[in-house]
């Protein structure tokens, strides 16, 4: 039977999918290449997604209660949908991987060192396949419980740690010129903005969809922006540039926090949402990546593929740590964003593309054929 | 968990051919990667493949914004 979610759960998807991880993860990093001209890149970053989101949902309304897969299989026949599908599956497989890699790491850097990365990848993958299992209306419903709580607690920090602002932390805004800033936006697009492209393979699960599902989803989008704006400003107003240089720059602010005896080492809120973040992403990508797997080979229910994927994704973020942790992080810096435009954002605009030329050559042949009919013979 | 699903016609009903026989790749990719995190097997990997296609782009596009590294 087919499963089907609401207009306004597929937008709260959409902000969980962009906010969750990155709430945490992307601040240090953001501001190590965009220094305090940081939150003018995410803003960029958001601005170039939105392109993005308007042709997933031309898309959906070109090819009604169809997925990407077969929206592609319609417009440009199966063997180039099966190779874009390939190099689509290919990312989706890597930002699983990273997404669990992330919390490892974190738990290992920051929490509980002596403890090998594979108790907190396997575990994690484990739950996030059985809730894949259950069926996208049952997470759907939750998970806006859980990103409430994500939210709630990282304004719970922002708020405890506004004692430790330094608003001379934010100047100078553009340091360096704007090449540092161009290089935040383009960071900030491959995560979390050109991950949208995922969204591809859920919209067509919108039973019903809302007329204004579009100024839904960019509603969502902006409020993610906030979201990753406050959290960079936060991690700006209290260290300042350095914020670059300390990871998971939020949990550090976590661990400034001290007012009287009672809120101090509030730290553990801050695991909480990265784990509870992590593993939302992870379920919502694991879908998709099962989706495209099933569609690719043309079946619509099957979840006989979502532990070997599963379990695809857990060996994968294990092995990507082999070469060491400097390793990771420069394949990340170097290769993430390219991979995202050409595997994620690649098959989503040359289907528009195809879809558009046919929809005109539809509309000028229909055209012609009543002109023709009224002619003269 | 893996096993329980194989077991065909146990919950879905049959599957085709093509849907078994993706599970053995996948199960098959897993393998490889598992053999590689050992270091049973010195191949390219996952990771290698990305960073031989994407990695020299994304490596001149963020040197000509003037990362340093």
């Amino acid at each position: 039977m087919p499963v089907y979610i609401t207009s306004n759960q597929a937008v709260w998807l959409l902000f969980i999918f962009l906010t969750s991880s990155a709430i945490v993860n992307l601040p240090a990093p953001l501001i190590s290449f965009a220094g305090g001209g940081a939150w003018i890149s995410l803003m960029a970053g958001a601005l170039a997604g939105m392109p993005l989101l308007f042709l997933l949902l031309w898309l959906n309304r070109r090819y009604p209660g169809k997925s990407l897969i077969q929206c592609g299989q319609e417009a440009l026949g199966l063997p180039v949908t099966m190779a874009l599908g390939a190099a689509y599956l290919y990312y989706q497989l890597h930002i699983g991987a990273a997404v669990i890699l992330d919390v490892a790491m974190f738990m290992r850097s920051s929490m509980m060192r002596n403890t090998e990365s594979y108790w907190f990848i396997f575990p994690l993958f484990a739950v996030a396949a059985i809730t894949v299992r259950t069926g996208i209306d049952k997470f759907a419903g939750l998970f806006p419980l859980l990103m409430g709580s994500v939210v709630a607690f990282t304004v719970v920090v922002a708020f405890f740690s506004t004692s430790n602002f330094d608003f001379a932390h934010m100047l100078p805004i553009i340091p360096s010129g704007i090449r540092p800033i161009i290089h935040g936006s383009i960071f900030t697009f491959g995560l979390p903005f050109a991950e949208m492209s995922l969204f591809g393979m859920l919209l067509p699960f919108i039973g019903n969809p809302d007329k204004k599902l579009g100024r839904k989803m960019s509603v969502a989008i902006a409020g993610s922006t906030i979201c990753l704006m406050l959290s960079t400003i936060v991690a700006l107003l209290v260290f300042g540039p350095v914020a670059g240089d300390r990871k998971y720059s939020l949990y550090e602010v976590a661990r400034t926090v001290e007012i009287t005896d009672v809120f101090q080492r509030i730290e553990a809120l801050m695991a909480y949402c990265v784990i509870a973040a992590a593993f939302m992403k992870a379920t919502i990508i694991l879908f998709v990546a099962h989706q495209t797997c099933i569609h690719l080979l043309g079946r619509k229910e099957d979840t006989m593929l979502i532990y070997p994927l599963a379990f695809l994704m857990a060996v994968l973020s294990y092995t990507a740590l082999h070469e060491g942790e400097a390793h990771w992080v420069y394949l990340l810096t170097t290769t993430h964003m390219v991979w995202g435009i050409v595997c994620g954002v690649g098959p989503v605009l040359l289907i528009a593309a195809v879809a558009a030329v046919r929809k005109r050559k539809k509309a000028s042949g229909s055209q012609e054929e009543p002109e023709a009919q009224t002619s003269p013979s | 968990m893996l096993l329980l699903d194989f077991r065909d016609g146990r919950r879905e009903g049959p599957r085709p051919t093509r849907i078994k026989a993706a599970y053995v790749i996948l199960l098959a990719i897993t393998l490889y990667h598992a053999a590689l995190t050992f270091r049973w097997l010195h191949l390219p990997g996952f990771y290698d493949l990305a960073a031989a296609l994407f990695g020299r782009i994304g490596l001149a596009v963020i040197q000509s914004l003037g990362w340093k590294g």
